[in-house]
């Protein structure tokens, strides 16, 4: 602090105190906000650019302002150039949105009890679950997908289990359905879901635990009376974890939904490829954004809200 | 209903094995025991004694490896610790930081599904009795340390519990504010009539407060009585030791006339007791003598033992000497530090050639 005061004296002699630290708050800063601009800021400006231009032949975009993009997305062009409403491309975002949800919802039902036992384990253990919980990282998100391709697929690990336990006699379309799109979500972002978790059940006293058993809860009232509540913060960035990039998810939908259950990744990323529309891709990447944007406003809010409450 | 004086808990032959590590570890060796109901009862000993150990069998946390605890004549060993009526106060308190101080003090009471008005007035009654209804909408962690202390007793005892455990509740608190605390939790035990089972290990604190304390040390209970019992006549060497201050002497026991008897400590040298542990000539023993009781007399009186002083230390409210006698044996005194109408309090100096007297009452042939 005092440091930060003796240079701010040197660097600008006439100017108020309180105004000279605020201007070396900045420089300190410098490093940070060319980097977030090189990196997050230039390649949103790209986008936003692209999706009011004129989509090129060959893919690409040609420079000339066009709203094409964004009227698309409501409605199709006829022949005639008369404008029709369209609601496949909202169908597509809302389905996004809707298996998001879900995949947040089953993965937290599934990280839940699992974050609860890591964190009830030995402390000597703990790390070594942990450990253990990161390996499926060390392979390539899509060879992990594809080998649920392996496991769903008719002649697959599950349908031949079943048949030959005689549970069945036809094998049953596990793939190729939402469900396969959530198995697949689900497996990809649980991790995200038990780490936070488990991080805010690893810093809780003990005794607590004590405390309301002694207080004549048992162990499935302790779990919803204090745990559950304690471990508030680490569901919340768990969820915010896990809805945020299911949102945009790309791979699971293309493989286990066999590319016709579409998702908005799909969407754009088919924009960019075989549709060759680049604005549009633009168009639903920027939707994609805003989306987003409205998930971590509303978590920043709700952190505000429970500092001025002083809950942790 | 239960009557003061009955036996509210009553542990026979309870041994605790934690069996975590590769050998084990024995914190409890034998306990028995019995608590009063009513009782303030204290669990007394140095560092890792297992005090801690005790107290979590009782309230369920551990389950003993051998032994039996009775609640009033009902064996709950084996129950766990939701089903047993017996509440604790945490010694880092544990209150739960989501809810805030009421909901805190009606967790209990939720707990044992209790209707929402009779909670709602236990929670009003247990506040004021901690002097903090003001702060029922607080979260604990914007409580001093004292208050949140409070706060944890009332949690504890909304419940009405049939014995309340205290693991070293006052540890946390400054000097001030801990014996302030001292009386406010013998008014709520007599005010309440809960029976109190408290663990500590400041000797003062257990002497100040208690009905009864039991003294432990390395996995056992050395001795059980009320404060004056274990201060006056410690059964062994252990107690002598721990509480308060002493002088350990190792005798010869020469002489044994209707009552007292005569000890030899060094050649020429003979001190009388109480034969309280029914000693005869020839038995080696070691005697118990506290700095306090010993004072500085006329060398002419009869009974006076010559002795040089050595040390002195001053103390505020006391001096302590320490003096040679006969044979190097060496003995511990202490003098109130009182204004005697203006003589010099420290006229003692280093090297003067004294005597004292230890009467015969005042010191104790322990146990072996
Ligand atoms: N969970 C445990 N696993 C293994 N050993 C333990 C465990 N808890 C306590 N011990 C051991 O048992 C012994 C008694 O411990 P305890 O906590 O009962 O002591 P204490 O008298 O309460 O000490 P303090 O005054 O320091 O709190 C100690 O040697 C301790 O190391
Ligand atoms: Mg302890």
């Amino acid at each position: 602090m005092n440091r930060t005061m003796i240079n701010a004296d040197a660097i600008a002699p006439g100017m108020s105190l309180k105004r000279r630290q605020q201007l070396l708050s900045i420089g300190y800063a410098m490093p940070v906000l060319v980097t977030i601009l090189i990196f997050l800021m230039v390649p949103i400006m790209f986008i936003i650019a692209f999706s009011v231009m004129k989509a090129g032949v060959y893919g690409g975009v040609e420079w000339e302002f066009s709203l094409e993009a964004y009227i698309q997305l409501l409605f199709e062009r006829q022949l005639d150039e008369s404008l029709v409403f369209n609601d496949a491309y909202i169908g597509i975002i809302l389905r996004s949105i809707k298996l998001a949800l879900m995949t947040t919802v089953f993965t937290l039902l599934f990280a839940f009890p699992v974050a609860v036992w890591l964190a009830m384990q030995p402390k000597k253990k703990r790390n070594l679950f942990i450990f253990l919980l990161t390996i499926p990282f060390w392979v390539n998100i899509l060879i992990r997908t594809f080998s649920w391709l392996l496991i769903l697929r008719d002649t697959g690990l599950v349908n031949n289990v079943l048949i030959s336990l005689g549970v069945i006699s036809e094998p049953i379309r596990l793939l190729y359905n939402d469900a396969a799109v959530l198995v697949g979500l689900v497996y990809t972002y649980a991790p995200f879901m038990v780490l936070p978790i488990y991080s805010t059940l690893e810093k809780m006293d003990r005794n607590l635990l004590e405390a309301a058993q002694d207080l004549y809860h048992n162990k499935i009232k302790t779990l919803f009376k204090v745990v559950l509540p304690l471990a508030k913060p680490g569901i919340f960035a768990g969820c915010i974890l896990t809805f945020v990039p299911s949102l945009g998810a790309l791979v699971a939908p293309e493989l286990l939904g066999g590319g016709k259950q579409m998702m908005l990744g799909n969407l754009i990323y088919r924009q960019f490829s075989e549709a060759r529309n680049w604005p549009f891709g633009a168009s639903l990447s920027l939707v994609l954004l805003v989306m987003v944007m409205l998930v971590l406003m509303i978590a920043v809010m709700r952190a505000d809200r429970n500092e001025l409450k002083g809950g942790s | 209903m239960r009557v003061n004086g009955d036996s509210a808990i009553l542990i026979n032959g309870l041994r605790k094995v934690y069996e975590s590590t590769e050998n084990g570890v024995v914190a409890l060796k034998r306990a028995d025991l019995e608590v009063l109901c009513g009782e303030f009862f204290t669990l007394l000993g140095p560092s890792g004694c297992g005090k801690t150990t005790l107290l979590r069998l009782i309230a369920g946390f551990e389950y003993p490896t051998e032994g039996e605890i009775h609640l009033f004549g009902k064996n709950i060993a084996n129950l766990p610790p939701f089903k047993r009526p017996v509440n604790t106060v945490f010694q880092n308190y544990a209150l739960f930081p989501h809810l805030t101080v009421a909901e805190n003090v009606a967790f209990g009471l939720q707990g044992l599904k209790k209707a929402k008005s009779e909670v709602a007035e236990i929670v009003t009654e247990m506040l004021e009795m901690v002097h903090l209804g003001h702060l029922a909408d607080r979260h604990p962690d914007k409580l001093s340390g004292g208050q949140r202390q409070r706060i944890a007793l009332a949690r504890a005892l909304a419940p009405r519990p049939e014995v309340l455990l205290l693991d070293e509740p006052l540890s946390a608190l400054d000097l001030k504010l801990r014996q302030a605390m001292r009386e406010e939790l013998k008014r709520i035990q007599e005010q309440t009539g809960i029976t109190f089972i408290f663990v500590t290990h400041d000797q003062e604190e257990a002497l100040a407060m208690s009905d009864r304390i039991a003294v432990m040390s390395e996995g056992q209970i050395q001795q059980i009585g009320t404060p004056e019992e274990i201060y006056e006549s410690p059964s062994n060497q252990f107690v002598a030791n721990f509480i308060g201050e002493t002088n350990l002497v190792n005798i010869e026991v020469v002489g044994v006339n209707n009552g007292t008897v005569e000890c030899s400590v060094a050649e020429g040298l003979i001190l009388k007791c109480t034969n309280n542990h029914n000693v005869v000539s020839g038995d080696k023993r070691t005697l118990s003598i506290r700095p306090e009781n010993i004072r500085f007399v006329d060398p002419s009186t009869s009974g006076a033992l010559p002795c040089k002083l050595i040390e002195k230390t001053y103390i505020g409210t006391d001096i302590q000497y320490q003096v040679a006698l006969a044979d190097g044996v060496e003995l511990r005194l202490r003098e109130q530090n009182t204004w005697r109408d203006g003589k010099d309090r420290c006229s003692h100096a280093l090297g003067d050639e004294l005597a004292i007297d230890v009467p015969v009452g005042a010191t104790q042939i322990l146990a072996d």
